[in-house]
């Protein structure tokens, strides 16, 4: 009876975690303790938002960890394929938060991605715009000015959402007629100071990101105007650079890490003299400040100790930004928002959480009670809050048909309200919304939850805050 | 003949591979973008929770993802002709290996028939698709103020159809039995694509003895029998209110003899549920905060109906649990309820946590004995644990006597892994000697299939021949519950 215990159902049994332990090195190791980590449960299959629309396991956290277990075998041969599967995920941190035998699956998938990257490369059209755009910041600006040139020629405003302009043509990959914010960056930069009349009660940072500093820079002008309302003046630091989270979720931490570090020290020297906060308008942007850039510098993916001493940053720097780092319409509503927000300014709006503002960042109350003071019983909670509209970064136009499922559930969840308006907190949340209400013909418009915060300041503080502004001030 | 895994996999020499053409009308049977066959897709469903799958995979030749009943005869059709295996998947959340290809051929992957398809609160049941998560389908009731009794640790990952085709249960079963209970029909697709309905084709009665009971066949018969696709299940009114009743005891036999007390008294809890000293060292750990008192062992009773009996329930078990607990504290109020109860439910997903860099594995996890042994199997359990040399986390339902032993195992240490082996095998040895059974809710699939010819007899035989009646060709889930034996 004993023969129990030599399985040997399909070929020998093999054992790669005892196979290959001791082999590599720490960091190795810490990756194979976490795959050994996941007891296959299958709770991920729940709540992943990805693997809703296909239900193929390899969608999954467990099937994900399963494959890089498999490939973790010396023999085996991770190809491009693999890869692909692996960036099926719109990295919205659930998996991780709910999984009952706490596999932080966060690390071991892009510790996965990271190692598998090394072996198979990144594919040429995706290298082309994560490494080739994203991380020189400076050629995405130019290549975004150069497409606004041509954009009026080939996209008209939507009617009902003027700001985004729909393309005349379907575009290649994604196979749809494609809205885009009408580019018009880069947002300012520069010191701006409350309102006239103002005491100045303190001071924060801004970082916009690239989506408001190249589509929506409108939506920097708003938060402008809620920081001026709170009498905080605002440091928008010319030279930010991409917040590294393209590279990072596409496995390329060296990518992510030279970011970090270009941003951090640009940062640093405003928080140490005494900035309140830093403030962001895009949860992926925040969550690479507050969560990766430590991961990624000194914690569990940060690579060899000489990187982190090469930069000339200390531990207790990037500690320091993280603990700074802030959601701007969470920040303001607790600094007494309330006080200087007309009430009833919006008459019907429903909310989308973005996932990582919700999940990763914990912002969900704080959105929903801005709404019931702007709105009053005119805010509507859209069913499964918990949903995801299938942006996910690069997610959008490497896994076009999930991604364009899951857009279209949500934007039917969230016509189902009825609302006027949709608010979301997250520019790459409002242009996938802009794309899947349209997509659904609803009439709806997705606006930015601080675009309503501003829209409720009332109206001499925002002339007085326009003629202070000191436009273009090198910082 | 005990049956190993080993010759089971190398069984019937007739069998079918899944060709060029086969997948190509497998396609044409469902939609091609529904059948996967890439490699590292089969990977995924190569393996289910046990531990035995982990270190063991079985690679499908195909994935089928149905839609429908008719899709799901087609491709029986299709695998019939050729003789190729099917075997049925939930979430494979299975802990026996039994949604996994041992024997490869086709798995047919129930993910996407998922519907709630009828409420009929009336008449007090529901008609559903085996892809349902069963916390789903609990959530749609509630407001409605029903539920599906039935309640598996694993309810938000656990899909229906598994948990019929395991007969699975959890902690309620002491009131309320097992999934069973509360099946009262199922289609079914047949090996040879027969499509047929149980408990009557066209019944909404809740009860039914005309004919052989099909339905209590196919129930927990793991996919050996028959494809379910199609439930109608009982559901009960919601109980309007919850207490909960926690006892630490200084000795395991204390915790043991308070539960034959409290039946004794004529109580009737909805739910006993015990948690050894690993365990509540495990969910403290887990749960930073949360105490427990100390004590060899603590017991949970969970007590629902009407609000004046849910009070005189939870202080008349609490006045038995005094005699013997060192220390006794109950609740009705649903704040409480919830934190008394959450060591309890939160144990399941703690047990990892006693031991840094180890995993917990399935393997010897649901033995069941008579209620009154539970202590001796405890610390039989405790004993085989430190004799092996790691760590074994236990808790479990005292009530029904059924215990879940979570072995703490670091993989990387090829010795302790086959020290796992040899310790499940004496704990199941012990279940036996114990008149117990080797699985009380989980299921026998390939980890306990050596142990059914023992457990069994005589009866053994006439499961084989009943599989032989339903399944001739040995297509449907070959390799588990022995059924199969080599020279076959």
């Amino acid at each position: 009876m004993n023969d129990l215990s030599q399985p040997d159902v399909a070929g020998a049994p093999r054992n790669v975690f005892a196979e290959l332990t001791g082999q590599q090195g720490d960091d190795f190791e810490r990756y194979l303790m976490e795959l050994q980590k996941c007891m296959r449960c299958g709770q991920c299959r729940t709540n992943c938002p990805v693997f809703r629309f296909d239900c193929g396991e390899t969608d999954v956290a467990r099937g994900k960890l399963a494959l890089l277990s498999h490939y973790l075998r010396p023999d085996a041969q991770p190809d491009r394929e693999l890869y692909g599967r692996l960036t099926r995920c719109v990295n919205c941190g659930r998996c991780r938060l709910e999984c009952p035998s706490g596999t932080d699956t966060g690390y071991a998938l892009l510790e996965g991605r990271a190692r598998l990257l090394e072996k198979v490369g990144m594919p040429p059209v995706k290298s082309l715009a994560v490494r080739g755009a994203f991380a020189h910041y400076g050629r995405l600006r130019a290549a975004a000015r150069a497409f606004r040139l041509v954009q009026p020629l080939a996209f008209r405003p939507r009617a009902a959402d003027p700001r985004h302009l729909r393309s005349v043509w379907k575009l290649p990959i994604l196979g749809q007629r494609v809205l885009l914010p009408r580019l018009r960056g880069p947002a300012r930069t520069g010191v701006i100071e409350p309102p006239d009349g103002r005491e100045v009660v303190g001071s924060v940072i801004i970082y916009p990101g690239c989506l408001v500093d190249l589509g929506y820079p409108e939506l920097l002008e708003a938060t402008l105007k809620v920081v001026g309302a709170l009498g905080f003046r605002a440091i928008v630091p010319t030279g930010l650079v991409c917040c590294g989270a393209p590279a990072v979720y596409s496995g390329d931490s060296a990518t992510g890490r030279r970011l970090a570090v270009e941003n951090l020290k640009l940062l640093l020297p405003h928080l140490r003299e005494g900035a309140d906060r830093l403030l962001f308008l895009c949860p992926s942007c925040s969550v690479a400040f507050k969560h990766d850039y430590p991961e990624y510098l000194f914690g569990k993916m940060a690579g060899s100790a000489a990187a982190l001493a090469a930069s000339g940053l200390s531990q207790a720097d990037i500690q320091l930004v993280a603990e700074m780092a802030d959601d701007a319409s969470r920040w303001a509503w607790e600094r007494g928002a309330r006080e200087c927000l007309a009430a009833g300014a919006v008459d019907s709006v429903t909310y989308h959480d973005p996932c990582h503002l919700r999940r990763l960042m914990a912002v969900v109350e704080e959105p929903r009670a801005i709404l019931r003071h702007l709105a009053g019983d005119g805010y509507a909670e859209a069913p499964n809050p918990d949903s995801c509209c299938g942006f996910g970064g690069t997610f959008a136009l490497e896994h076009v048909g999930a991604s364009g499922a899951m857009l279209e559930q949500r934007c039917h969840e969230l016509a189902s309200t009825e609302a006027e308006l949709v608010a979301t907190a997250c520019p790459g949340c409002l242009a996938w919304l802009a794309n899947g209400l349209d997509r659904i013909g609803s009439r709806q418009r997705p606006v930015h939850l601080i675009e309503l915060m501003a829209s409720a300041v009332p109206a001499e503080g925002s002339a007085n805050h326009e003629s202070r502004a000191r436009q273009g001030a090198v910082v | 003949m005990p049956t190993t895994a080993n010759s089971v996999a190398t069984a019937t020499p007739s069998r079918g591979r899944v060709t060029a053409g086969v997948l190509e009308r497998l396609r044409a049977a469902t939609a091609a973008d529904r059948v996967l066959h890439r490699e590292q897709h089969l990977l995924t469903y190569s393996y289910d929770a046990s531990f035995l799958t982990r270190l063991s995979p079985s690679l499908p030749e195909a994935v089928v993802l149905p839609e429908t009943t008719a899709e799901v005869v087609n491709l029986v059709k299709i695998a019939a002709a050729s003789s190729i295996p099917l075997v049925g998947r939930g979430a494979g959340t299975s802990q026996t290996g039994g949604s996994v290809p041992v024997a490869g051929g086709v798995v047919v992957d129930f993910s996407r028939m998922n519907r709630i398809l009828e409420v009929d609160l009336p008449n007090m049941q529901v008609v559903v698709e085996p892809g349902v998560i069963h916390a789903h389908l609990n959530r749609e009731l509630a407001p409605q103020g029903f539920y599906f009794p039935p309640d598996p640790g694993s309810s938000e990952m656990c899909t229906i159809g598994g948990m019929v085709a395991n007969n699975a249960s959890g902690m309620r079963a002491v009131k309320y039995g097992a999934t069973g209970e509360y099946v009262l029909g199922l289609e079914a697709v047949l090996a040879d694509g027969t499509v047929i309905v149980t408990g009557g084709q066209k019944a909404r009665s809740l009860k039914c003895v005309s004919g052989y009971d099909l339905t209590r066949l196919l129930v927990g018969s793991e996919g050996t029998l028959g494809l379910i696709t199609r439930l109608r299940l009982k559901v009960l009114p919601l109980p309007e209110k919850r207490g909960v009743v926690m006892a630490a005891f200084d000795k395991l036999t204390d915790a043991g003899e308070t539960v034959v007390d409290i039946f004794a008294a004529r109580l009737r809890p909805a739910a006993a549920e015990i948690m050894d000293r690993t365990a509540c060292k495990a969910a403290m750990l887990h749960v930073p905060g949360l105490t427990l008192p100390d004590g060899e062992a603590v017991l949970f009773f969970q007590v629902d109906g009407v609000p004046p009996a849910v009070t005189y329930e939870a202080e008349r078990i609490a006045e038995v649990c005094r005699r013997r607990a060192s220390h006794v504290e109950w609740a009705e109020d649903p704040k409480r309820v919830a934190s008394l109860w959450q060591a309890r439910s939160v144990v399941g997903a703690a047990t990892g946590r006693v031991r840094e860099g180890a995993t917990r594995v399935c393997a010897g996890e649901d033995i069941c004995v008579p209620v009154a042994r539970v202590p001796e199997a405890l610390a039989g359990i405790q004993e085989i644990a430190e004799r092996y040399g790691f760590p074994i986390v236990t808790y479990g339902h005292i009530g029904d006597g059924n215990l879940h032993s979570a072995p703490l195992v670091d993989m990387r240490d090829e010795d302790e892994v086959r020290r796992v082996h040899q310790a499940v095998d004496e704990i199941h040895r012990m279940a036996l000697d114990m008149s117990g059974t080797t699985t009380g809710e989980h299921g026998v699939g390939v980890v306990r299939q050596a142990y059914l010819p023992e457990e069994h007899g005589p009866a053994f035989e006439v499961m084989q021949r009943i599989k032989a009646v339903f399944d001739p060709q040995g297509i449907l889930n070959p390799g588990k519950m022995g059924l199969q034996s080599s020279d076959e």
